[in-house]
């Protein structure tokens, strides 16, 4: 049993963990839920041995362990599946798996990994991700694999570890679905050999689905911890965000206005033949597994993969922009290190300037006007926008995009890593930009949030849409089975 | 310590411990504060400074450039040859801008094979460096280039002083305000920010990455060639091997100046104190006829104090991120 008591941790005097009391159980999926900034990746690191300076005891199987250190923290038994990518891209699946563990040895002085050959160390990571179904070649380079795939060779490195604890940090959050089921699949089978299985997410249906209890974080302090078969998403959701969600507006009967995107036998790297029509006003969604070209299609039709076939987007008096909303908000979206306000204005500077200045007042304006219909909580406009929360900082790629007001906006999993209450916000703006008289196309591995935002769903198999679904008549359930899954 | 006081450290610690000597140099030594030494200073802080104040946009930028001592060279030799090819006023100016020019050329290929080609700027700018040497060695056959009549005239001005202080020393004051300007309050300064911080996310918001990086090596080179007609006006002649190094001393400049040589942080204002730390201690170094050898050495030492000073404990900068 890993118990941990009366941890507290502050940065700069701020208090981000207040005596924090988490207990997890062998053969357990326990799930450690909280809002953005609530505490939950500092209690992670806690554990990792990062902040050997936190206050309060660990134990685990009724002894202290040693978290001075990340080292002192894996060999104590503690094995985590950070959120950020840690593989050596040049490098085989196999060889990352067991990258330094020549180095590792037990507190009895065995080394935890004897050097063998390579061989053998393919031989190995392939007798793993085979025992684990994870669907990975041991000896492809990681480079050229998908995110999903990378994803889960980072979680074979853990289970290679052998940890008695292993926390999955967000590991659902690159998934596609497929990817999420053999995850899911893996969770039970190192349930049923006896480990403590901690598992951080943002999404309440897989709590529900995989996790035996959760615990629920706000603020630096563990508010709950009870069984999932004893609660449900509403609840859980109440005592993250502390009150109650507003579900978000519901969908009016779209007015359809002209086309705003025609795409006729488009055909790319890894699609074909993909057509389709948007008009003004309507929400289209388009899904697909990892692989299945959907990225690539989203990718084309903004022009940053080539593709042969006919895109046109119509806009009105003749200009067309699309307002693109990346996916991968930090690497794609937001420039870090400077002002909030500066990364909503960037994309208009040059239409508003006079000999090239810098228009001052009218970044400021603007600005301020986006920080405060998007309700971005932040210390103003000069702040860096790399200290803002997910969500804000989500809802400040967006004011960027509404600023120039396109006609046609292009949104990739627009409340990936986001807190309940700032994704409520976010799909409540795109329905207002629907109505008045946008057209959206929405890629997302999220389908409870296409099925609730979405007037029409396209659905991607092997390079191709192999079907096109009105929301209005279908179900979850065949949604899934279009995609394949099912 | 508390966070807010290590992250001024980390920020200002080698300011200090740099100026720490020269104050003490400066109590215990008369010459180095008499007023002729203090112009000296400033004037011979200003060939340095005018690279390193084009080093800091490319570092912002993401990249670097490490040219600048060759392209230095280049303009000198060239405005020299027109100089000594003519007579009469109109060739100070023909001289000036062919060098200029020539020096804008150089930098936009930098910017073409960094973008167009996708070499990266350390290979780029290092075949650049050994590239321009070679084609300078070759039109001099590696002699000395010299004026007369109102090229000399134009050197004597460079090197003069203007209400007491020196023409060299105020152009770098010039320069290094009206890029600080360009970089706080122009469209393309944002840019070359967002690009250095983020080039993916400019990419995708549609900023025009490509056009903006030429530029800015362009503009790199072509103040790297008004160092080198500072430093060629010193003898009133260009020396073909003028300027080995100098990118050396301007990377360090920049760095020391808060630059970061992953892009996205840097500033004018940093740099020009990083040039006159580095210039100073060189300056009380001559005092004391430390060899020029042991200058060398001392350079590469700040060089790693300050990347050491910006890096060392980042982790715990990166900790305050939750």
């Amino acid at each position: 049993m890993l118990t941990m008591r009366g941890i507290s941790k502050s940065f700069s005097g701020v208090q981000v963990l207040d005596r924090v009391d988490f207990e997890v159980t062998p053969c357990e999926v326990h799930a450690l839920l909280g809002a953005n900034g609530a505490g939950k990746s500092t209690l992670i690191k806690v554990l990792g041995g990062l902040y050997p300076d936190a206050e309060g005891q660990t134990l685990l199987d009724e002894r202290r362990i040693d978290l001075s250190t990340p080292k002192t923290a894996l060999l104590s038994g503690i094995g985590i599946v950070h959120q950020e990518f840690d593989l050596v891209p040049e490098m085989t699946v196999a060889e990352n798996i067991y990258l330094g563990f020549e180095n590792l040895h037990l507190a009895d002085g065995r080394p935890l990994w004897q050097r063998i050959s390579r061989r053998k160390l393919i031989e190995a990571a392939g007798a793993l991700l085979n025992e684990y179904k994870l669907g990975i070649e041991p000896d492809a380079v990681v480079r050229k694999l998908p995110a999903g795939a990378q994803q889960l060779t980072q979680i074979a490195r853990v289970i290679a570890l052998g940890s008695r604890v292993m926390i999955f940090d967000e590991p659902t959050a690159r998934l596609g679905l497929r990817d999420r089921e053999r995850l899911f699949d893996v969770f039970a089978t190192l349930r049923a050999s006896g480990k403590l299985i901690v598992f951080v997410t943002h999404y309440l249906d897989e709590v529900m689905a995989v996790a035996d209890r959760a615990s629920v974080m706000r603020d630096g302090r563990m508010m709950v911890t009870t069984q999932t078969s004893a609660t449900t998403v509403g609840e859980l959701s109440r005592t993250m965000v502390g009150s109650d969600v507003h579900g978000p507006a519901k969908r009016k009967q779209p007015t359809l206005g002209a086309t705003a995107l025609s795409v006729k036998g488009l055909s790319g790297p890894t699609f074909e033949d993909v057509s389709f029509d948007i008009a003004g006003g309507e929400i289209v969604g388009i899904v697909g597994h990892l692989g299945s070209g959907r990225h690539e299609v989203t990718r084309s039709i903004i022009g940053q993969i080539p593709a042969r076939g006919y895109i046109s987007a119509h806009g009105d008096a003749g200009r067309t922009r699309i307002g693109f909303v990346p996916e991968n908000r930090r690497a794609e979206g937001i420039f870090a290190e400077l002002p909030v306000g500066t990364n909503i204005a960037i994309g208009f500077l040059r239409e508003r300037s006079i000999l090239s200045l810098l228009p001052l007042r009218a970044m400021e304006t603007t600005g301020a006007d986006v920080v405060g219909r998007l309700q971005i909580k932040t210390a103003g406009t000069e702040q860096k926008i790399g200290q803002l929360s997910g969500g804000n900082q989500q809802k400040a790629v967006f004011g960027r995009e509404m600023v120039s007001n396109p006609s046609l906006y292009v949104i990739e999993a627009p409340t990936v890593g986001v807190d309940v209450k700032a994704a409520v916000e976010l799909h409540n703006e795109i329905f207002k930009l629907a109505e008045r008289g946008s057209a959206i196309l929405l890629a997302t591995d999220d389908l409870d949030e296409v099925m609730l935002m979405a007037d029409r769903i396209l659905v991607m198999l092997r390079g191709r849409i192999v079907k096109e679904l009105d929301t209005r008549r279908t179900t979850r359930q065949d949604l899934v089975s279009a995609m394949g899954a099912g | 310590m508390s966070h807010k006081l290590l992250s001024y450290w980390h920020r200002w610690g080698i300011f200090l411990i740099l100026l720490l000597p020269i104050m003490v140099l400066f109590v215990v030594n008369p010459v180095f504060r008499q007023p002729g030494n203090l112009f000296n200073l400033w004037q011979q802080a200003s060939i340095i400074g005018v690279l390193a104040v084009g080093q800091t946009l490319v570092l912002i930028l993401g990249g670097f450039d490490l040219s600048v001592g060759t392209v230095a060279a280049l303009a000198g030799v060239i405005c020299y040859l027109v100089f000594a090819g003519g007579d009469g006023g109109s060739v100070v100016l023909l001289g000036v801008l062919a060098a200029l020019a020539a020096c804008a050329i150089v930098g936009a290929i930098n910017g073409i094979l960094i973008t167009k080609f996708n070499i990266t700027p350390l290979i780029a700018t290092l075949g650049m460096l050994s590239l321009v040497r070679g084609f300078v060695l070759i039109v001099t056959e590696g002699q000395l280039v010299y004026a007369e009549g109102p090229g000399y005239t134009f050197a004597e001005f460079l090197q003069g002083s203007l209400f007491g202080m020196p023409v060299a020393g105020l152009l770098f004051a010039l320069l290094a305000v009206a890029v600080a300007l360009l970089l706080r309050r122009s469209i393309f300064g944002q840019y070359v920010f967002a690009i250095g911080g983020n080039e993916k996310a400019a990419l995708l918001a549609g900023l025009p990455v490509v056009k903006v990086k030429i530029l800015s090596y362009a503009l790199c080179s072509v103040l790297a060639g008004v160092g080198g007609l500072l430093l060629s006006s010193r003898t009133a002649s260009a020396l073909p091997n003028a300027g080995v190094n100098y990118e050396l001393q301007a990377i360090t400049a920049a760095v020391i100046g808060g630059a970061a040589l992953g892009g996205g942080k840097g500033s004018i204002f940093g740099t020009v104190l990083g040039v006159l730390l580095l210039t100073a201690i060189g300056n009380g170094l001559n005092l004391y006829n430390v060899s020029p050898f042991w200058q060398t050495g001392v350079t590469g030492l700040i060089l790693l104090l300050a990347v050491g000073f910006s890096t060392w404990g980042n982790r715990d900068a990166r900790s305050i991120v939750r």
